[in-house]
């Protein structure tokens, strides 16, 4: 039983990686609009879908799939800006809410008419068996996700900490009137925002698609679940959202050894909701500038 | 002279509702109209919520599941009857309301919808597993017609005067509820929730009403729901359902009960009319929402009450318009 744990924890921190990483595209949007987006759980899944369709169907290398990936999410998060964002986020409180829940209806179904309905397989990196270090049963695309998570975390850090972009992206989130005045062209950053957003959940799916199959409903789980990270790190914390998610994973792989993997769902759910009531300000909760 | 033209059109819309049961002969389609009035009821809950009150519930079929669980389970198990069901299933489905409302609405809008989402999944996969409650995958059969004083409530054309009672009543009572103070509250709330604070209404609290008022209409629905089909299994619940009811909230306009009700209508006709396009169905729904927020927000009955209001400013703008000349008239003749 001693080697169970090390192993469980192992296996959450790596799922819970990738709901940090949707929690992170949830946030920064969050900061820069102030919207939740109900499609992302949809970007993941079709960032697996691009990759597939161009690694598996039209047998590109790796590499260029992965570019593919890269490009065709940039572009889906620009149409989505373009298409979605702004002709609703002046139409009242639920506009882009409710639109962007119509977008992932419609998105979950034109994968089914595009690809099939039936789960793709996704190649992966790394062999499929996994190895041992001590007791603890290793797979290696965990460590892929786990390492990938840590990498675009430092490149996520560099961009809005060093470049000259990724400052006037933040500035943007901060106060859009400010930034203007400064003379940032705050919707061109609210496109950037919306496309970094998109590439990170692509990736997301890249990484989980060898974990779990290729299906059209993989991302809304995700989404949930990234939101729940949210909400335990505290929503508009960055640190918080990516460390809310490690430990959604966390509670996921714990109770489904433990309590049941049926139920697995509906216990983050009631984490959810016992957060809410208790905390709901979130671990990280209190540095947040309340946004009004 | 207003009087009675109201009265003449209600009689006229008695006449046509009482007269649908027997213009439609097949039994299957007036099960459709039967299953739409159902809905209405739920999306004039959704009305309520998200129109009146602006909070946003993408959940809704999961309150319609516990009306419908609540009273499939006390008719089968428990034999009890349904006038004693049909008020459980209400007060069932409210109580869940208040679970999710009482930690959510304290907090910004966006919880509650991602909350009620949360609900639809968590309580789809308690219904699917908890087997020996709920009976799992396989649904709850039998249940049974409901019955009064001997008489069983049967044919679907008696169904259907069934419902349409129970859709005006819950029309009625929604009207005179925004008519009312609470009606007002909610308004005031939506329109700005410190503004509503300041002029003492508890924020909180009318949020939370507005919630457990929607969610009795959905417990409302789903209760019908379950004892005219006389079948409910999980999947007739799932997060598609919740979105479908609110994309006919806001087809029709969700700031309007009738929009709501025109909307459920429509909606649950579309398909069938659609059928060849079945396969897209949810691509289509999803799109339409899609559309119908970047086009017309404020929905079918937001954009004719808009129309009608601009007519009503041209005729009044019209006299103006020709005052200038009698003006210049009359400094010609000076």
């Amino acid at each position: 039983m001693s080697g169970i744990l090390p192993q469980l924890l192992f296996s959450g921190l790596a799922i819970g990686c990738i709901y940090g990483l949707v929690g992170l595209g949830f946030i920064q949007v969050y900061n820069a609009v102030g919207l939740t987006n109900f499609a992302q759980g949809e970007f993941v899944m079709l960032g697996a879908y691009l990759f597939v369709s161009a690694v598996v169907i039209w047998k590109a290398p790796f590499w260029v799939g992965f570019l593919f990936l890269l490009v065709g999410m940039a572009v889906i998060g620009f149409l989505f800006t373009r298409g979605v964002y702004k002709p609703t986020y002046k139409a009242g409180r639920f506009a882009f809410l409710l639109a962007s829940v119509g977008l992932s209806m419609a998105l979950q179904d034109l994968v089914v008419l595009i690809w099939g309905p039936v789960p793709l397989y996704m190649p992966r990196l790394v062999s499929e068996s996994s190895f041992n270090i001590g007791n603890v049963f290793i797979n290696p695309q965990h460590i892929i996700i786990i390492g990938s998570t840590i990498l675009l975390l430092i490149i996520q850090y560099l961009i809005f900490q060093k470049t000259p972009l990724g400052k006037m992206m933040r500035a943007t989130a901060q106060d859009q009137f400010a930034a203007t005045l400064s003379g940032i062209k705050v919707p061109l950053m609210i496109i950037f925002t919306f496309v970094n957003s998109s590439i990170l959940a692509g990736i997301a799916g890249f990484l989980v698609g060898p974990v779990f199959s290729v299906t059209p409903s993989m991302g809304a789980s995700a989404m949930l679940k990234g939101f729940v990270g949210c909400t335990i790190g505290g929503w508009g914390s960055i640190p918080g959202a990516v460390l809310g998610g490690i430990l959604v994973g966390i509670i996921e792989i714990f109770s489904s050894f433990y309590i049941s993997s049926a139920y697995k769902d509906a216990i983050v759910f009631l984490v959810l909701i016992l957060f809410l009531l208790f905390k709901p300000k979130g671990i990280f909760g209190e540095t947040v500038s309340e946004k009004v | 002279m207003k009087k009675v033209s109201k009265i003449i059109i209600m009689l006229l819309l008695a006449i046509i509702i009482l007269s649908v049961p027997h213009l439609i002969k097949s039994d299957y389609t007036l099960h459709v109209v039967n299953l739409a009035g159902i809905y209405a009821i739920c999306v004039m809950g959704l009305v309520f919520l998200l129109g009146f009150a602006g909070q946003l519930s993408l959940g809704h079929s999961a309150l319609m599941s516990i009306g419908a669980y609540t009273t499939g389970l006390l008719a089968v198990e428990l034999n009890l009857p349904f006038v004693i069901t049909f008020p459980a299933a209400i007060v069932v489905s409210m109580l869940f309301a208040l679970l999710i409302g009482i930690p959510t609405l304290k907090l910004k809008s966006f919880y509650l919808a991602m909350a009620t989402r949360g609900l639809n999944i968590a309580l789809f996969i308690v219904l699917i597993n908890w087997k020996r409650f709920t009976h799992g995958a396989d649904g709850i059969v039998n249940i049974p017609r409901p019955s009064f004083a001997g008489f069983t409530i049967q044919t679907e054309r008696a169904w259907f005067y069934f419902i349409v009672a129970i859709l005006i009543v819950c029309y009625i009572a929604s009207r005179n509820i925004e008519k009312s103070r609470i009606g007002r509250s909610f308004k005031a709330v939506k329109e700005g929730e410190l503004a509503a604070e300041v002029m003492g209404i508890d924020v909180y609290r009318t949020k939370i009403l507005a919630f457990v008022l929607s969610s009795a209409l959905a417990g409302t629905a789903g209760c019908l729901f379950a004892h005219l089909n006389q079948f409910i299994c999980p999947n007739d619940f799932n997060i598609t359902q919740s979105v479908t009811l609110l994309s006919m909230s806001i087809f029709g306009g969700s700031e309007y009960l009738l929009g709501g009700v025109v909307g459920a209508y429509v909606l649950t006709f579309l398909p069938e009319a659609l059928r060849f396009l079945q396969t897209y169905a949810r691509f289509i729904n999803g799109i339409l929402i899609l559309l119908i927020m970047i086009l017309a927000p404020s929905g079918l009955f937001g954009v004719v009450s808009s129309l009608f209001e601009k007519l009503k400013r041209q005729k009044k703008l019209d006299p103006p318009n020709n005052s200038p000349n009698i003006a210049d008239v009359e400094g010609m003749e000076n």
